[in-house]
């Protein structure tokens, strides 16, 4: 999991850290910076992100 | 994500338009937004260069083919002082200040531009809109009769509340559209350059960037234009220099800190030449209100790193443009300021102590050489080598005799292709101290003498004057001959040179021999000790002080690596390689990373990824060539010849080949095995394979005159292929005693060739799929189909084939003895066999008659033969149908 979370952008890869950490929504958007309104939306695309880099093969230039 | 569409080697100049990256599930996403009718619009926030327009021109693109009416308008700081200034093209002459009755009308106006479904409205920079504008779009929101899709800045001034309450009031959900991630900046760059990127340059690319597709594009066009950014063997590269920032985005990043107070300023002018500060230097220079409002505007980025909480500016490119705008005058003053603060702190820590020189050296304060050797050293062991060369620059301007700097400067001086200037320091050196430091500066220039000059004696005799002159750095030095013996090609003189050194007390000595071992070993086709030598290795390595400087603390996940991948461990070797070779490019020396580049390549080639082999050889011949260092160059170019080979790229491989020749002799011949194999393979696909088989014997008795037993292995299991088994299968299965799965593995497939036992080369084919060898597998299955073809059973034939075409599917272009026997329906003779591989190889037939001896007529005669027996016409079909890759036009 975390290999694949590396592969994420940043902002998502932290979201799905946190919140698997059960670290509540307000914080993780404080920590974050952004606003909780946007969280919602962020969570959905994380979420996303992460099933297709799961099923996404690694870039073969880089020792894959 | 996208599919990867690039090519490497496709034109040289940057695409006009760079596709829309790493934004296939936000487009999904708003793409089910637009669908709810319940939902009356979306924000999308991001900071400056992040695709926000871009990403809603594009929905609007998908609207418009859903049939939905759309309009696009943009705000602006003009357009923000005129009420609905930002609608006038949409909206007709509204007459008077605006009213309740206006309003109404407008929304009735923009409503009417929907039709049966809604207008799909995108409003760019909508925190510029006018009061009037916003009003409007609030309305049109919560009567749901348009569906606005409306982009802003985050983090810059803060937004107007009726633009805020455009979200938090009217359903409409917001999206904060992100940087891009790493895969995909590297994407994105290699779509807009039209090819590949080195990964020490994607990596560059990145760090610079840092996933902002704006920043990313102008870096790469800047690059681009001024040169530094170029293809090399088909891949896009740095050549060394520093990515500037561009001036294009200077606007962006002045626009980011307008209105910033003057103590604000003047905190990122501080951070911006210090890079990174402790939060309680920060607030003690500028005031807890400068730093808050900083932090309020999104431009620092502070971490939680214990006590210290260090803090830098949010973007790296922000500190370079403001670098860049300050000036030296003020840029010297700060430098200044900080060296003042950092020695009033006491300046304890390692990095303060860099800093600090740092900071002196650019004010020019400093007058004493030492603390400025100690700095370079601490920069050189962090992998700064560009900061290390410059503050030693400075230092010998001070103290021109410093033997430590001379040292030093040396040492960058190879590590950076500068053979001769650092033979010409070395050389230069006067009398010493002491056996430590005569060992070291002996072991410096061996090495250079070695991999640099390619002098061989001299490295050896300097070893040996420097064992003369300090009896008591004996063990050392033996490790060092030790180690140029190994790369000379002599693994079993290795072993013993290190087997006879008693001083292992010293860890630097007890390092370098355990990695040394670890390598011989594996080389001496013992891969198990050798495996347990290099985690001994490791260990070793872990114990020593972090910034203790030994060239081998890199070492020993190399060795590891290589342990595993003779094993025929390939999932442990593909994580070995993988993670080795993202360490290296973040601080290691480049040769190191030339070094991972090889052994992903390694890697490649056994599993059947000749693409992704080539692309890894050509990285590592980017290095070498840069490094000037011909002997390792002579491994990339092994490599590359050797995959060439096998996709039957004539063209590529005997270029490669030429290219290696020209490099001349060379003492490293620890890969001279490769270079034997790619010519074999090379004589092979161009149809030559007796030549193929007397370079294949001899390399092979070569590798067992040197103790080479793991290449060795390799070149006899080349020969088995080629149906040369006596005497092969037998010495390959007494190498497999120690040889582990893999040498195992080919003792099995030769014996199994040499009784033509289809059922048990079956087995071999399955092992080696197991294992993911797929060259392998793909040959296995292609004998075995031939062997049940022999043995009167075409069922089994028939499994084996197509598993062996299976195989082949997965590995491009592959070229091996048994596919090509696995396509043979007619026996065709040996003679008609040769004659057509070399007309498939693109030899004309007068070319083949000189090359075989042979009459001309006679080569036409066989042609004619073997196509009758083929069934085709033509070479291309020939080639098809005995399973041939022909030659890249």
């Amino acid at each position: 999991m975390d290999e694949t979370l590396e592969r994420l952008p940043p902002t998502y890869a932290t979201f799905l850290r946190l919140e698997r950490a059960g670290v509540a929504a307000k914080v993780i958007a404080a920590q974050l910076e952004v606003e909780p309104e946007a969280l919602p939306l962020l969570a959905e695309l994380a979420h996303a992100k992460l099933a297709q880099a799961r099923d996404d093969c690694p870039r073969p230039s880089q020792g894959g | 994500m996208m599919a990867r569409t690039c090519r490497p080697g496709w034109g040289h100049a940057v695409a006009a338009t760079w596709p829309l990256v790493g934004r296939d599930e936000e487009l999904r996403l708003l793409r089910s937004q637009l669908a709810d009718a319940e939902l009356t619009g979306l924000v999308l926030a991001g900071a400056a260069g992040t695709g926000k327009s871009r990403l809603a021109r594009e929905l609007l693109r998908v609207a418009a083919e859903a049939g939905h009416p759309t309009e696009r308008i943009v705000a602006s700081r003009a357009s923000a002082t005129i009420p609905f200034g930002a609608f006038a093209h949409l909206l007709p002459a509204l007459e008077g200040a605006p009213t309740a009755a206006t309003l109404r009308a407008a929304s009735g106006a923009l409503a009417a531009r929907g039709g049966a479904r809604r207008l799909v409205l995108v409003v760019d920079d909508a925190h510029l809109l006018d009061d009037a504008s916003v009003a409007l779009l609030h309305l049109v929101m919560l009567e749901r009769t348009v569906f606005t899709l409306a982009t802003t800045r985050s983090g810059d001034d803060p937004v107007s509340d009726a633009v805020v309450a455009l979200w938090k009031d009217v359903d409409a959900a917001r999206l904060e559209v992100q940087p891009l991630s790493r895969d995909e900046t590297t994407e994105l760059a290699e779509a807009g350059l039209g090819g590949a990127l080195d990964a020490g340059t994607a990596r560059g690319l990145w760090q610079a960037s840092r996933g902002n597709p704006l920043y990313l594009r102008e870096i790469v066009m800047t690059a681009r234009s001024a040169g530094a950014l170029r293809v090399e063997r088909g891949l896009w590269t740095i050549g060394g220099e520093a990515l500037a920032p561009p001036t294009s985005l200077a606007d962006v990043v002045e626009l980011r800190m307008r209105g910033l107070s003057a103590a604000a300023l003047e905190a990122t002018e501080v951070l911006a030449v210090a890079d990174v500060l402790g939060l309680a230097a920060l607030v003690d220079l500028h005031g807890r209100d400068a730093v808050a409002e900083l932090e309020r505007r999104g431009l620092l980025q502070i971490d939680d790193d214990g006590r210290r909480r260090p803090v830098r500016l949010e973007h790296p490119l922000h500190g370079e443009v403001v670098r860049q705008r300050i000036g030296r005058a003020r840029l010297t003053g700060v430098a200044r300021t900080l060296a003042d603060q950092t020695d009033g702190f006491g300046g304890r820590r390692r990095e303060d102590a860099l800093q600090l020189a740092v900071w002196r050296m650019q004010v020019g304060e400093t007058t004493d050489a030492g603390p400025l050797v100690m700095a370079a050293r601490e920069a050189y062991a962090r992998g700064s080598y560009e900061l290390a060369s410059r503050l030693l620059g400075f230092a010998r301007r001070i103290a021109p005799d410093d033997t430590e700097s001379a040292l030093l400067s040396a040492q960058l001086d190879h590590e950076h292709g500068r053979h001769a200037e650092a033979e010409f320091i070395y050389a230069d050196v006067g009398s010493l101290p002491d056996g430590a430091a005569v060992a070291r500066v002996a072991v410096q220039r061996a090495v250079n003498l070695f991999f640099g000059l390619g002098d061989e004696d001299g490295a050896l005799a300097v070893l040996r004057e420097a064992s003369e002159a300090a009896p008591e750095r004996a063990g050392e030095l033996t490790a060092n001959q030790a180690w140029l013996r190994l790369n000379a090609g002599w693994p079993g003189d290795t072993l013993e040179l290190v087997a006879g050194i008693d001083d292992r007390g010293d860890p630097d000595v007890a390092l370098m021999v355990e990695v040394t071992t670890a390598w011989a070993q594996t080389t001496a086709g013992r891969p198990a000790a050798g495996l347990a030598a290099a985690e001994h290795a490791r260990q070793l390595r872990d114990a020593l002080a972090p910034t203790r400087l030994n060239r081998f603390r890199d070492f020993p996940e190399l060795p590891r690596a290589l342990a595993l991948l003779t094993l025929g461990d390939h999932i442990a070797a593909a994580e070995a390689i993988g993670s080795g070779r993202a360490a290296a490019l973040d601080t290691h020396p480049r040769f190191v990373q030339a070094w991972w580049s090889f052994l992903a390549g390694q890697l490649a080639v056994r599993r059947g990824q000749l693409a992704t082999a080539a692309a890894a050889f050509r990285e590592g011949a980017v290095i070498q060539s840069r490094l000037r260092q011909p002997g390792l160059l002579r491994r990339d170019l092994a490599g590359l010849a050797l995959t060439a080979a096998l996709r039957g790229d004539l063209a590529t491989a005997r270029a490669s080949l030429a290219e290696l020749d020209a490099t001349g002799a060379r003492p490293e011949r620890l890969h001279a095995p490769l270079a034997e194999q790619a010519r074999a393979w090379t004589a092979w696909a161009g149809g030559a394979t007796e030549e193929a088989i007397a370079l294949l014997r001899t390399a092979a008795a070569d590798a067992r005159m040197r103790g080479s037993h793991a290449a060795e292995s390799e070149l006899l299991h080349d020969l088995a292929r080629l149906d040369v088994v006596n005497g092969v299968a037998d010495r390959l299965a007494a190498l497999a005693a120690d040889g582990g799965p893999l040498a195992a593995l080919r003792a099995q497939h030769a014996a199994a060739i040499r009784q033509g036992d289809g059922r048990r080369l079956g087995h071999a084919a399955r092992a080696f799929a197991d294992a993911g060898a797929r060259v392998m597998a793909a040959d296995a299955h292609g004998r075995a189909a031939v062997a049940f073809d022999a043995a009167g059973d075409p069922r089994a034939a028939r499994l084996h084939r197509h598993a062996a075409q299976e195989e082949r599917d997965r590995v491009d272009g592959l070229s091996t003895p048994a596919l090509a026997r696995t396509h043979e329906r007619v026996a065709l003779t040996a003679r008609e066999r040769e004659v057509v591989a070399r007309t498939v190889g693109g030899l004309t037939n007068r070319e083949i008659a000189e090359q075989l001896g042979i009459a001309k007529r006679t080569v036409d005669n066989l042609l004619h033969r073997a196509y009758g027996k083929l069934g085709v016409s033509d070479r291309d079909a020939a080639g098809r149908a005995l399973g041939l890759s022909l030659p890249h036009r």
